[in-house]
């Protein structure tokens, strides 16, 4: 069942705290060498999965295998995993220099072995210099690249990732993403990463899980997840999206038309087997919908008054109400004119680009 | 600008009174009383005589050496007990035990030291509880008195110092974070040297300042030694109770007090030299 | 403006004349535990009107305390016979009394004469007569019957099961038995230099057997009553005491004699009630006053006729102790020259300090 190339795979893994599950019969594999994420909201399981990974929880029912090897019974010091904690947990008792050999010393490498070591990862991590200095006197960045070097130069199967920008302000977590991403291609090192925040998700991975309550929703590359989500509950947390209800109307290969709660009917794609009469839900990314005249010859179109303009750039959008629900909608700077609250305007889009999916909990 | 200074002072001069009052005047006057020779005749006159008499006497410097050192066996002593039970409340114990085995620590300090010795004696004593559980389980055929012996004063003075070790150990172990365990473990480390390399280093502070109040307390410890050591008990602060009370001599022991006083000075100073801590960093936990 | 004025100074007159008013009705009494009695206390206030403050204390710690203050903060002292002399020749704490403002006759006149003539400085006399006792031995006739001097104590057999204090009566003591007279050597310093020597020896090699050295009287009262200890030097009313739980502890006047004591009254330098002081003197020392003291402190007071008022118990235990022969064989304490403490306190320490 285990593949050869696969760092990590897990079986039918479950964890219960007493009545809850917070792992539900999740089976997976990673493969080796790979980015993997594994998304979702606070409380939906992937700290215990993280944590069960390392070994500091005991699965309830199911099997860990690193490298081919069962993990049951093997203690986290033993393990072939080394993890990144959430603020990251470097001994402030120690030099840069301890904290880095701290792992090697356990392993019995001899002093000459250890500082060679040291002095390699951290120059593989840019920081050539730092050995000597106290872990007060790094920035949020470096003590990052610090706390994942104490575990590169254990050379582990599997490093796992729990959260460890999420202390970090906008500006240099934006920075550290890149970073981090090019440290694991560098290594070549098989990370487990988990995070509540889809952009670092999806820049960051080669594969992502979306999960939720326990359970992987999907898997996939980024690029999957946010063209074809499968559950309306990944097409709502993987990028923005406009989200209406509705009840299938009629169905045509992939194409079903759905009269929406405010009347309108539109036209979308869907790949899942829908039902007639079954309530669902539409999904419209922002930057799918166009504005204004130009946008009658497209086949989905509605009225909207303009609520606000939410502007930032090449990233800019406009808040409009349509018979009652607030929608989002990408426009081009050139666009600008006409947005002032209160105007009326028209929106368009296609029905390739509207996913329609069974509403959760439905299927 | 007069008047913030005028505030300023104002609000200082408790201290002032409290440390001029009641730390500096009685200490200049007990430095000053001990270099004084009284005389009924010749009136008062400088001297080092009392100074003198301490190291000429085998006996006064001896109990002075003892009295360190059975301070330091106990200090020593507390804080093997204390960790385990400090680490037992601050990691592992969760939610109302830990508050319950807390308030276990502190209960028996809330009825005074002399209370607490004479409870260490109805245990101990010859027709006592300890005495009596062991010939009843046929352990010793006649009493045997565990009183009146070293024993008996370090096992007072070690459980008179727990609760001034355990609290700070407590706070110190609460402050560290669980993560820094786990990432010890993670990085291959064992139980032992997780302990040596990452909690003991972290709890320093605490160790060190609640060794420092041990310390104080048992060297200066005064009715435990009477009551629990009996007839070899020396103690340095019995000396100086002599002195002053029995003998009437308050130059000698103004003498004995500034030598107690540079003695605990003097190894306060040392340990925290050795532990590379400074007395800012402990106090200030 | 002019009558707030008249008025504040009139307050702070009459508030002046209140506080001496009070202050000279109250009589602050620096005495030992059981000699100044609650209900001594209530017939004194109810008869005189004045409020007595009692503080227990301590010959060590009367000196102690009246030397910190120069002899003030008490209006009269109840420090023991001997120990009055030297503390006044060295600190200057008491004042002389007024002989005549006490009424003579109803204290025995050999106790009398023998605290005037040992509390005399200069011709002026510093101490009467109030509580007196002995020291002597405590023994448990059952289990120790052969004890009879104080150095019967260091018998092996009763190695762990004796005690006595580390204090001046137990070296003056063991003295008597060793059959030195330390009384005599008072005024020689050599001469007694040579006897505590003796003494020092002798309690040194007596260590082993002691169990240990008591320090408070319920301590020991407690080893001797869970007979942990078979025999002690104590006081004879701690020996009484204990005689009237268990018929066969008694309190035993040594061979060469028990230690005699006398706890007198002395005025303070500083004392600010003396006539209060003096009231208090001749109203303790009437004959059925004394004999509710006796019954309290459990020592005989220098007050002449209170026999007559006190139980037969007491009495009783007074005879048993004392056969006639023993009461003229009491060595009282003589007055304490200064610097004999000192060399004393050097003896003391060295055997504390032997191993």
């Amino acid at each position: 069942m285990t593949h050869p190339d696969d760092a990590l795979s897990c079986s039918n893994l479950t964890k219960k705290f007493d009545s809850f599950t917070a792992v539900d019969d999740l089976s997976f594999t990673v493969e080796k060498g790979r980015f993997f994420s594994i998304l979702g909201p606070s409380g939906c399981g992937k700290t215990t999965l993280l944590r069960m990974l390392a070994g500091f929880e005991h699965p309830t029912s199911g099997s860990i295998t690193i490298k081919g090897q069962e993990m049951s019974n093997v203690p986290p010091n033993l393990r072939p995993v080394n993890m990144v904690f959430q603020h990251l947990a470097l001994f402030p008792t120690m030099t840069v220099a301890q904290n880095i050999a701290y792992g090697l010393k356990r392993r019995g490498v001899n002093r000459a072995d250890r500082e060679k070591k040291v002095l390699e990862v951290l120059a593989r991590v840019g920081l050539p210099d730092s050995g000597e200095k106290a872990i007060s006197q790094l920035s949020g960045g470096q003590k990052q690249r610090i706390a994942i070097a104490r575990c590169l130069v254990l050379e582990p199967e599997v490093l796992l990732l729990d959260e460890p920008l999420g202390a970090l302000d906008l500006k240099l977590r934006e920075h550290m993403k890149v970073e981090l991403k090019q440290l694991q291609q560098e290594f070549g090192t098989t990370f487990v990463y988990i995070t509540h925040d889809q952009s670092e998700a999806l820049v960051m991975s080669d594969k992502v899980a979306v999960m939720n309550h326990g359970r992987f929703e999907q898997v996939g590359s980024p690029q999957e997840l946010y063209r074809a989500p499968k559950t309306a509950f990944t097409a709502r947390f993987v990028g923005d999206t406009n989200a209406f209800e509705g009840t299938v109307q009629s169905v045509e290969g992939d194409r079903a038309e759905i009269a929406l709660a405010n009347g309108l009917v539109v036209a979308a794609r869907t790949e899942s087997t829908v039902d007639l009469g079954k309530s669902v839900e539409v999904f419209i990314r922002p930057e799918n919908i166009m504005l204004g005249e130009a946008a009658q010859s497209r086949e989905n179109t509605m009225e909207a008054i303009v609520l606000q303009e939410l502007f930032d750039g090449a990233n800019s959008k406009v808040l409009v109400n349509c018979s009652g629900q607030q929608v989002q909608v990408h426009h081009s700077v050139s666009q600008a004119s006409g947005l002032t609250p209160g105007n009326k305007l028209s929106l368009s889009w296609d029905w390739q680009h509207t996913l329609c999916l069974p509403k959760d909990g439905a299927s | 600008m007069t008047n913030s200074r005028w505030h300023f002072y104002l609000f200082l001069s408790p201290l002032l009174l409290w440390l001029g009052l009641l730390v500096i005047w009685p200490h200049a006057n007990m430095l000053d009383v001990s270099l004084t020779e009284r005389s009924y005749i010749k009136g008062n006159s400088f001297s080092l005589k009392h100074y003198r008499l301490f190291f000429e006497q085998p006996l006064y410097w001896l109990t002075y050496v003892r009295t360190a050192w059975v301070a330091i066996l106990t200090t020593l002593m507390t804080l093997l007990i204390s960790f385990p039970v400090a680490y037992y409340i601050a990691k592992i114990a969760k939610g109302r035990s830990k508050l319950v085995l807390f308030l276990a620590c502190i209960l028996p300090f809330w009825v005074s030291e002399l209370v607490r010795a004479y409870g260490w004696m109805i245990v101990l004593r010859e027709s006592g509880l300890l005495s009596g559980l062991l010939l009843s389980l046929g352990i010793i055929s006649e009493p045997v008195e565990f009183l009146y012996n070293d024993g008996a004063i370090l096992l007072g003075l070690v459980y008179s110092g727990m609760l001034f070790m355990i609290v700070p150990l407590v706070s110190a172990l609460d402050s560290l974070d669980n993560s820094y365990i786990e990432a010890g473990f993670d990085l291959g480390g064992n139980r032992w040297n997780i302990l040596r390399e990452i909690v003991i280093p972290h709890a320093m502070p605490g160790i060190v300042s609640g060794c420092i109040i041990v310390f104080m307390l048992s060297l200066g410890n005064y009715l435990i030694p009477n009551l629990m050591g009996g007839k070899d008990s020396l103690w340095f602060t019995e000396q100086i109770f002599t002195q002053f009370i029995t003998r009437f001599n308050w130059e000698q022991g103004s003498a004995f007090g500034i030598l107690l006083l540079t003695l605990s000075s003097l190894i306060v100073w040392l340990s925290l030299k050795v532990t590379r801590q400074s007395l800012s960093s402990t106090m200030g936990q | 403006m002019r009558r707030t004025t008249k008025l504040l100074a009139s307050l702070a007159l009459s508030s002046a004349l209140l506080s001496t008013a009070a202050s000279a009705e109250t009589l602050r009494l620096l005495t030992w535990g059981g000699y100044a009695p609650d209900e001594v206390v209530a017939l004194f206030e109810k008869e005189t009107g004045i409020t007595v403050k009692v503080t227990t204390s301590n010959n060590e710690d009367m000196i102690s305390k009246l030397r910190a203050t120069g002899g003030a903060g008490f209006d009269l002292a109840q420090p023991s016979q001997d120990r009055i002399t030297g503390a006044q020749m060295e600190f200057g704490i008491y004042q002389p009394l007024d002989l005549s403002k006490v009424d003579a006759a109803q204290i025995i006149p050999s106790m009398l004469e023998a605290t005037r003539s040992n509390t005399a400085l200069e011709g002026k006399v510093y101490g009467l007569p109030h509580v007196w006792g002995t020291s002597g031995l405590v023994v448990n006739t059952k289990l120790a019957g052969d004890v009879k001097d104080y150095t019967d104590l260091c018998k092996a057999e009763l190695k762990g099961k004796v005690s006595y204090r580390l204090k001046r009566p137990t070296l003056i003591g063991f003295a008597f038995a060793l059959g030195e007279d330390p009384f005599a050597a008072y005024a020689d310093a050599e001469k007694y230099q040579n006897i505590l020597d003796k003494v020092e020896k002798k309690l040194i090699e007596c260590k082993p057997i002691v169990k240990t050295y008591w320090t408070g009287g319920d301590a020991l009262i407690n080893l001797v009553r869970s007979e942990e200890v078979v025999a002690a030097m104590a006081w004879d009313a701690g020996g009484w005491k204990l005689n009237r739980d268990n018929k066969d502890i008694k309190f035993v006047a040594p061979k060469s004699g028990a230690l005699g004591w006398i706890d007198t009254f002395a005025l303070p330098r500083k004392s600010k009630a003396t006539d209060a002081a003096y009231k208090w003197i001749n109203f303790v020392m009437r004959p059925e006053i004394a004999a509710k003291i006796t019954e309290a402190a459990g020592n005989f007071t220098a007050s002449a006729g209170s026999d007559a008022h006190v139980n037969e118990v007491a009495k009783a235990q007074l005879q048993g102790s004392f056969p006639p022969a023993d009461l003229d064989n009491i060595n009282w304490y003589p007055a304490v020259p200064a610097g004999l403490e000192e060399l004393e306190g050097l003896a003391l320490d060295r055997i504390k300090a032997a191993q």
